[in-house]
């Protein structure tokens, strides 16, 4: 851990607001990706962010600086997120299989709005995919966070998360490339998408 | 499992880990001589550049006014009537504990030394004194 962060980490422990609210606008983008990733754009992603953050509150005295706050606060916010998906999952038993509850938004028609269409389609691309998936390639994709790190944070083999990252990319090339025969603007070939 | 499919595995291996140098020229000898895995492997890359650039959306603004809200409600209050039951209960506890331990100890105690009067000689004592009480001349 870096002496910046260690100083900002002891302030915070020491009951220092400051310190906490500098904590929380450093990491809330990076929480931010990771519960979108997994969670897909749903009104609950805010509270699971927030949720992220208490629950690192109350256990600040614990954490001793082994990993970084950012990978600390990931793992909290991946079992939140997980947690939430399981609660989605008993709530919407009765809904058809791979019709997640919260879609972002269809494409639009614009010509400038391409690019933030396509990522509105690789997030309903996402949300289509199995969780196991999605959270590794949520953190390794998405987040940046190397194979090695992914494998730590879920506490999952190197090979199982090497395995899911291929499996996913493929499982989701084929929705996508579902999802771009209705015509909803992905386009995987070389540099046309995103 | 067929050719295709090993090739396949290996270039998404090379995406994300290390590949041992047999591995690897062995996949830089099928990209080069074949159009079909180049493509692939553009698609793979494409395939990850959108992932990696679609989060779009951050939490709502004012995301760390809220969250410290929260954590402000969460904590827990201690006015000063709560603190004062606090340290009376855990004096009592104290003295309850140390009550227990001496109320232990005194059956113990019992327990251990209760034949130290032996009950013959408790009857018999009793029997003297009764004797002794009754040879007394009467007023």
């Amino acid at each position: 851990m870096e002496t910046a962060e260690q100083e900002i980490l002891a302030r915070a422990k020491s009951g220092d607001e400051l310190a906490f609210r500098t904590i929380i606008e450093k990491y809330e983008s990076r929480i931010s990706a990771t519960v979108t990733g997994i969670l897909g754009f749903s009104a609950d992603v805010d509270d699971i962010g927030q949720e992220t953050f208490v629950r690192f509150y109350q256990s600040i005295h614990r954490f001793r600086g082994d990993s970084s706050i950012g990978t600390y606060l990931t793992r909290i916010a991946i079992n939140l997120s997980l947690n939430e998906l399981k609660r989605r999952k008993r709530k919407e038993r009765l809904r058809p299989e791979d019709m997640p509850g919260d879609l972002p938004p269809g494409p639009r028609s614009g010509e400038g709005d391409r690019a933030a269409d396509a990522r509105v389609v690789v997030q309903r691309g996402l949300q289509m995919l199995d969780p196991k998936f999605r959270t590794v390639l949520v953190l390794r994709l998405m987040d940046g966070y190397s194979t090695r790190e992914t494998a730590e944070m879920l506490r999952l083999p190197l090979g199982t998360v090497l395995s899911r990252l291929a499996r996913g990319q493929a499982r989701m090339r084929e929705i996508l490339e579902a999802i771009d025969d209705k015509g909803d603007g992905y386009k995987g070939e070389g540099d046309g998408c995103a | 499992m067929d050719v295709h499919r090993k090739i396949l595995k290996l270039l998404y291996r090379s995406l994300d880990a290390e590949l041992t140098e047999k591995q690897r020229r062995r996949l830089e000898a099928e990209l080069a001589g074949s159009e079909e895995f180049r493509r692939e492997r553009d698609r793979i890359l494409a395939l990850r550049k959108a992932i990696a650039e679609s989060p779009g959306r951050t939490f709502r603004p004012g995301f760390a006014n809220r969250t410290l809200a929260r954590v402000r409600s969460d904590r827990p209050t201690t006015s000063a009537a709560d603190l004062f039951f606090e340290n009376f209960k855990s004096v009592f506890q104290r003295i309850a504990v140390v009550s227990a331990v001496l109320l232990l100890a005194l059956a113990a105690y019992s327990l251990t030394h209760r034949d130290l009067v032996p009950k013959d000689a408790v009857y018999y004592a009793s029997d003297v004194a009764f004797g002794r009480i009754l040879q007394l001349p009467v007023f």
